[in-house]
């Protein structure tokens, strides 16, 4: 019987094959995890505090951005946790999605109204971006207090909220 | 002398069920508000008061802001934001109090106390002096703990309507203090156990101040508003408790086991009663493992302790007025402002 020695070349390309094949299941693997995975809130929080400099982004529920829910980080732990409460009751917002700095993008580009914050753990210079219709409709830099709150809720959420 | 016992045993089984009952009367909610509406949505509350409509008044420091809601808790108005400007607050407001006419909400950071209407206009701004604990008010007097200069003992500095320092008082020191030598290495240590709480009775026209870490006996010291010293009532703890000598160390030297006693605030009750917000913590190490949270009740006059009750650890006392306790709980995730009715 002959038998069909591997050539240097075949060899190659079988094991490209199944890089190819390890790669394929990686990205579904990954994809279905982003998907279906609900990561607990408290998770999310220890991840949150876990960095120093952190963005928020709040979208619609249909458009979930790496399977993030929430985070927060001190100082402002109670004010984010406010922020999380009022926008849960929201039929079609995805809540608060937390993202190292180095991942910062456009949130004009997004395809649903956002807020992002650039946090860098001093409250007082926190800045906040939040956009509708892919349009920047508010800028702030500060405390996240009741009044910008109440800004957020009126922009993001309160069509959507019982 | 059979025929005595018989009679004796009812009248003994029916004083037992009636202190019984005492001890057992339970808290009753009266009303709850908060959910995660805006208007609703609370932060950290650090001030509740009622006014003679029976409209609620909320200050959260979490939020910078300060609420009234009508006797049914429906929202009527908010004012406050984040800052240091007119109609600001900073993140650290509170205590409320209501004097019959004006709202007085003191702001830390701010270093003053803003005195608002009851539609809750900003009329005007008290300054204070530095930063100092707690807030009293009784006629023209206000009332504030601060620490001694130089010395790690407290003391309660009386203040006029225009901030102006009159005097102070307050020379008591802990039991477990007393015969020993402070050094200045245990500084800390000295000026946490000499931790005090006060309240004020408008009617009394007087001061109790209580420690915050008793040691094995609660005592409770009363003053006239213009700081000077009546009397003072003594009462045993709930459980009994020895100061462990640990925490007189610095830096700490923990123990395997060990409880600590802390009176979180005293209010007055009206009817010659006074509440205390009582925890007894359990510590394995340095962690806490066990927490209970006890309201009693305590007999102005003698000290003796009229009714106990274990409640939520997430009941925070804010305040007592007109048999109606204040405070804020989470319930189901949501901060929510409460008030109880004092059935005792």
């Amino acid at each position: 019987m002959h038998r069909v020695v591997p050539t240097k070349e075949r060899y190659e390309k079988r094991a490209y094959r199944r890089l190819l094949l390890i790669l394929y299941f990686y990205s579904l693997l990954s994809v279905s995890c982003d998907k279906g995975e609900k990561m607990p809130y408290e998770l999310l929080v220890k991840l949150g505090q876990k960095k120093d400099k952190i963005i928020f982004i709040i979208g619609k529920s249909d458009a979930v951005y790496n399977g993030w829910r929430s985070c927060e980080v001190d100082p402002n732990e109670e004010r984010w946790k406010a922020l999380y409460r009022m926008l849960s009751g929201a039929k079609d917002v995805e809540l608060i999605i937390c993202l190292p700095q180095s991942s910062k993008r456009s949130i004009e580009s997004l395809p649903y109204d956002t807020l992002e914050v650039s946090k860098i753990k001093e409250p007082d210079n926190d800045i906040f971006l939040v956009s509708k219709d892919n349009k920047i409709v508010l800028e702030f830099r500060g405390v996240l207090d009741m009044s910008l709150l109440r800004q957020i809720y009126e922009i993001v959420g309160v069509e959507s909220i019982s | 002398m059979i025929k005595k016992k018989v009679l004796l045993l009812p009248i003994l089984i029916l004083v037992f069920l009636a202190f019984n009952l005492l001890l057992e009367a339970e808290l009753k909610k009266v009303l709850s508000i908060g959910s995660n509406q805006p208007d609703y949505l609370f932060m950290t509350v650090t001030g509740v008061v009622l006014d003679e409509e029976g409209n609620i008044y909320v200050a959260d420091a979490g939020g910078s802001f300060i609420r009234k809601y009508n006797p049914e808790g429906v929202f009527i108005k908010e004012v406050g934001r984040y800052g240091q400007g007119p109609g600001e607050f900073s993140n650290s407001i509170g205590p409320l109090l209501y004097d019959g006419q004006k709202l007085y909400l003191k702001d830390d950071l701010n270093y003053r106390i803003a005195v608002l209407d009851k539609e809750l206009n900003i009329e005007n701004y008290i300054k204070l002096k530095g930063l100092r604990a707690s807030l009293a008010k009784i006629d023209n007097l206000f009332y504030q703990i601060s620490t001694k200069p130089g010395e790690p003992f407290p003391q309660v500095e009386i203040y006029n309507l225009k901030g102006d320092f009159v005097s102070s008082f307050f020379d008591e020191r802990p039991d477990f203090f007393k015969g020993r030598t402070f050094s200045k290495k245990d500084y800390p240590a000295w000026v946490m156990f000499s931790r005090i709480v006060m309240a004020a009775d408008r009617a009394a026209e007087e001061i109790a101040v209580t420690f915050t870490n008793p040691g094995d006996k609660i005592e409770i010291f009363f003053y006239t508003k213009e700081g000077k010293f009546k009397n003072k009532i003594e009462m045993d703890h709930l459980i009994k408790y020895k100061f462990s000598e640990f925490r007189l160390q610095f830096p700490p030297k923990y123990p395997k086991k060990s409880d600590q006693i802390i009176v979180w605030s005293i209010h007055y009750m009206g009817s010659g009663k006074i509440l205390l917000d009582y925890w007894i913590v359990r510590y394995e190490l340095e962690k806490a493992v066990d927490e209970k949270h006890y309201l009693l009740v305590v007999d102005r006059k003698s000290g003796r302790l009229l009714h106990q009750e274990l409640v939520s650890n997430d009941l925070k006392v804010i305040g007592v007025k007109d048999g109606m306790l204040f405070g804020a709980e989470i319930a189901e995730d949501i901060p929510k402002v409460v008030l109880y009715k004092l059935d005792y």
